[in-house]
């Protein structure tokens, strides 16, 4: 049966939608954004971490595993798993962890009693609709137990994958990042095409949505960008948008994966509220989520 | 017998007396920071004792020390509430306290009602009521002759053969007897169920200003009712709560007792709510905005799972739904019972290493015998502190036996098990790292073999000299208790029930039961005095809080390992998960909300929150004259973090972080 690649799951999630609620991080993304937040989820396989704080290793040898030394497990950061038992001490472990749709289900009702009325699950990633084979009969049996269901997808996904997800979902989130056909390509693999076919899918499916803009200068934060967002917002009937500033939220994973530390450019209220003023111009209902 | 003579004789001298009573005075003192010299305070106190062969002693005590007090009271208020901190009774014994009175015998009822019911009777209790209310009949006439007001004249005259007429009469009628019994030497006492004991009153426009007045009032003298560190008054008052005809009762006392606390800002008194699922919601409304304060209070107390375990414990429906608290959060029956709640801690943590210095340890072939090693020394310990309690002593108490039902029916004084329920409680300590111990020697000694017992026990000697890979080995298991994870829960469960089995067969003096608890304000002290723990705690350092665990996911993670733990009547003296979070995450209060219903819904015990911001506390102990008002909860009440000893600003400083970092 195939299985569902969890990278983690928020049990308190208050930014993912109505009410509070419960976040699936599917691992495996069609994009590769240099800012990424989550960096672990783009990889579709599962990885190691390291976390050289952990590690009680030293270049010989290590006291509690006698495979493995710290210049071993450093050479495991970010590699595919299976070539590596354990390690007691936590510092070799793995990104994401396999659930049957069962499984996941089991997991995720847990919190039902902590949703209220307007809480549920939200699937994010990495792209969620990626794993839709066995996401489909999870989503399936959440709709039977009456849960909310949102999800939060780059749009850039086959369409008719997308709209066999919309059928199950209640809410929508569409990253919108850098959709300058010359330049989304090469920045992250963004067939802006496609997007926008899925976008128009979006909005003609009567699935409430949201666009969410992460701000990062000068990847999404430059005004030819800015400009075509606006353009897009215009030929939608104002729809909502959800900004905010992009922190160097990655790096620790980033360390941990064994990737370079990216620089991100500070974003001040300044920026975030242009922004919005043009958005709202363009007839956006936004929202700018607030610092930390 | 002629040295206890000695003893009484040299306890009997006015120089002993003052002795003692100025050593109290200044320890008093000296928490307040106002330093005050053993010969100054010595001279200050007056105290009030009587040899015990002297007849009627424990009631002419009372006498002397109203005799003794200064009737001073703040001008400013519209209540009378007098407490001479320099007047005090001497006494040898454990005296009785950690529990309300039933204060609607005082405010529903008069000094003459209660003689009329001793007047039913004719024993020892009779006589002994009929002189008290003698003694506060006088009282009363004291306090009317000294003051001008007339409206507390006739609340407190009206005492002695009416009911009281209104909100402020019921209110001063409290205050007169709670100070009486602060007078009297009595500590951590709560206040019980103040909007049902207020319910027949009209709640006009006064009624806030008097409910915030009645409060500043208990708030007054706050170093000097502080017990263990200042803040631990334990003036609760209980609000809200299920019927027995399955209603939940509320009024508009209850929203406004709450409401005014908030307005206040004061660390003290405290405010519990029982809560259940069919409560209405603007009332957990009010209780989150109060939470999302800082004041650390309400703290939530689930009906739903309590009353029906208190019936289990041997209360009647009436008295398990009618349930009030010891001075935090201990389950007991208001107006009919003993209850001395907070006797001893269980020390979980100090068990397990008495296990593991066992020689059984050593032969031990698999993870098994060294937990039925465990359960094994875990009785033995229990045993042990069933020894204690049998050799506490209780002060005669007049003023506790004449508001308590039963005394006058058994004819015996509550300190000798006259109430309808005579029954003891224990605390307990160190639940959190004897857990994360077992499970880590589950896991690298027995499964994974990566530790030699030896090497275990010499570490632990050592408290990890030589050792730090241990340390971090233990430390660094992400496999806790207060996770979501079946073996913490299964061992959790199991320690539980073993102490629930070793108590049921023990009876107290009075032939009555002994409840535990998953919690004590002593997870400092404690933790000071336990060696090395196989969860990488070292010597000295302090055990986890209550039932916690912060870090990433703790605010669910801790709630679904509460609800995996089943409680049972006697493990049922208060078991609260205590979370610590960050401001930022109740911004949006509905959400909030949604969680707390979520507890409740879900079966969560008790619970309480600290809304901790890491960097605020860190700035707070370097400059703690920027931050006078900021009020933390440290155990089953909330003070102004500046009062605390460092240990206990370092720990929250510590948990802040971790729930902000939201790792483990």
């Amino acid at each position: 049966m195939e299985t569902l690649l969890v990278s983690n799951i928020v049990r308190y999630a208050i930014h993912d939608g109505d009410g509070l609620r419960t976040t699936v991080f599917l691992k495996g993304c069609t994009l590769h954004c240099p800012w990424c937040a989550n960096p672990e989820t783009i990889s579709a396989y599962n990885q190691y971490w390291f976390d050289s704080e952990k590690c009680v290793g030293n270049q010989g040898g290590c006291p509690f595993h006698e495979n493995c030394s710290r210049d071993a497990a450093v050479g495991l950061a970010g590699k595919r798993t299976g070539c590596f038992d354990s390690c007691p001490m936590g510092a070799v472990s793995q990104v994401a962890k396999d659930y049957t749709p069962e499984e996941l289900f089991a997991e995720i009702i847990k919190d039902r009693l902590y949703w209220g009325n307007d809480g549920g699950v939200t699937f994010s990633g990495g792209e969620p609709v990626l794993q839709i084979v066995p996401l489909l009969p999870l989503m399936k049996m959440l709709k039977d137990a009456l849960v909310n269901i949102a999800f939060e997808t780059a749009g850039n996904v086959p369409a008719s994958d997308f709209e066999q997800m919309l059928k199950c979902a209640d809410f929508v989130y569409l990253d919108i990042k850098n959709i300058v056909p010359e330049k989304a390509g090469k920045l992250n693999g963004l067939d802006v095409k496609l997007y926008e076919t899925n976008l128009s899918n979006l909005s003609g499916s009567g699935v409430p949505f949201c666009l969410r803009l992460p701000l990062i200068r000068p990847y999404t934060l430059c005004s030819e960008n800015i400009d075509r967002i606006c353009q897009l917002v215009k030929t939608l009937n104002h729809p909502d948008v959800e900004i905010f500033a992009c922190h160097a939220l990655g790096d620790i994973k980033r360390k941990w994966l064994g990737l370079e530390k990216t620089t991100v450019m500070d974003i001040t209220d300044t920026d975030l509220k242009m922004v919005e003023g043009l958005l709202k111009e363009a007839g956006a209902k936004v929202r700018t989520l607030s610092k930390g | 017998m002629a040295n206890r003579n000695m003893v009484e004789l040299v306890k009997s001298t006015h120089f002993y007396q003052r002795y003692y009573c100025g050593k109290y005075y200044q320890s008093n003192e000296s928490k307040a920071d106002r330093n005050i010299s053993f010969r100054k305070a010595f001279f200050q106190v007056r105290p009030a004792y009587y040899s015990r062969r002297e007849k009627d002693f424990a009631v002419k005590r009372i006498k002397k020390v109203f005799a003794h007090a200064d009737m001073e009271a703040d001008h400013h208020s519209v209540f009378y509430y007098s407490l001479d901190e320099k007047s005090m009774v001497l006494y040898r014994d454990s005296v009785i306290g950690n529990a309300p009175v039933d204060y609607s015998l005082i405010t529903q009822g008069s000094l003459a009602g209660l003689k009329n019911q001793a007047a039913k009777y004719d024993n020892i209790i009779t006589r002994q009521n009929l002189k008290l209310i003698e003694i506060i009949e006088n009282q009363i006439d004291r306090i009317v002759s000294k003051i001008n007001d007339q409206r507390i004249a006739a609340a407190l005259t009206g005492l002695k053969d009416r009911p009281a007429a209104d909100l402020f009469e019921a209110l001063q009628r409290i205050l007169f007897i709670n100070q009486i019994l602060w007078q009297t030497g009595h500590k951590l006492l709560g206040l019980g169920r103040l909007d049902k004991i207020l319910d027949v009153y009209e709640a006009d426009d006064e009624a806030e200003e008097l409910l915030s007045q009645f409060m500043i009032a208990l708030h007054s003298h706050y170093v000097f009712k502080s017990n263990t560190l200042v803040g631990d008054t334990g003036q609760i008052i209980v609000l809200g709560g299920l019927e027995k005809n399955g209603m939940y009762f509320s009024n508009r006392y209850t929203e406004l007792f709450m409401h005014c606390l908030a307005e206040l800002h004061l660390p003290d008194p405290k405010i519990l709510l029982r809560v259940s699922k069919i409560m209405p919601q603007h009332l957990l409304t009010i209780a989150t905005d109060s939470i999302a304060t800082g004041l650390g209070c309400p703290l939530l107390s689930n009906d739903d799972v309590i009353i029906p375990l208190l019936m289990d414990f041997g209360y009647s429906e009436e008295d398990a739904y009618n349930y009030g608290v010891s001075a935090c959060w201990e389950p007991l029956s208001i107006g009919n019972s003993l209850e001395q709640n907070n006797l001893f801690n269980i020390q979980f943590a100090q068990v397990l290493l008495n296990a593991l210095t066992d020689e059984h340890f050593i032969s031990a072939g698999a993870f098994d015998d060294l937990l039925n090693l465990y359960m094994a020394k875990l009785r033995t310990h229990i045993q042990e502190i069933e020894d204690k309690l049998n050799t506490v002593l209780w002060e005669k108490d007049p003023l506790f036996t004449l508001f308590t039902d039963g005394c006058l029916e058994s004819g015996k004084d509550i300190s000798e098990g006259g109430a309808v329920y005579s029954d003891y409680g224990l605390l307990s300590v160190g639940l959190a790292t004897c857990v994360n111990s077992l499970i880590n020697i589950k896991h690298f000694v027995f499964d994974q073999r990566l530790v030699k017992k030896e090497e275990l026990i010499n570490c632990l000697k050592s408290n990890y000299e030589g050792f730090p890979h241990f340390e971090k080995l233990f430390s660094q298991n992400t496999e806790k208790f207060g996770k979501d994870d079946e073996l913490a829960v299964s061992l959790t469960q199991q320690i539980i029930s073993t102490v629930s089995e070793e108590l049921s067969q023990y009876s107290n003096r009075f032939g009555g039961k002994t409840k535990f608890g998953l919690s004590s304000p002593d997870y400092i002290n404690y933790g000071l005095k336990t060696g090395a723990t196989p969860d990488g705690r070292k010597k000295g350092d302090p055990f986890a809080t209550h039932i916690s665990c912060d870090g990433n996911n703790a605010l669910l993670d801790v709630v679904h390992f509460a609800c995996g733990l089943h409680f049972d009547a006697l493990s049922c003296n208060g078991n609260v998960v205590d979370s610590v979070i960050q401001p930022a995450v109740i911004r949006d209060k509905e959400k909030f909300l949604d969680y707390i219903m979520g507890c409740i819904r879900s079966g969560v015990f008790q619970t309480q929150f600290n809304i901790l911001s890491y960097e605020q506390l860190v700035d707070a102990k370097q400059n703690p004259g920027k931050y006078p008002g900021l009020i933390v909860r440290v155990w089953g009440f909330s003070a102004y973090f500046n009062d605390l000893p460092d240990d206990y600003k370092d720990t929250l400083i510590k948990r802040a972080k971790m729930a902000e970092d939201g790792r483990m």
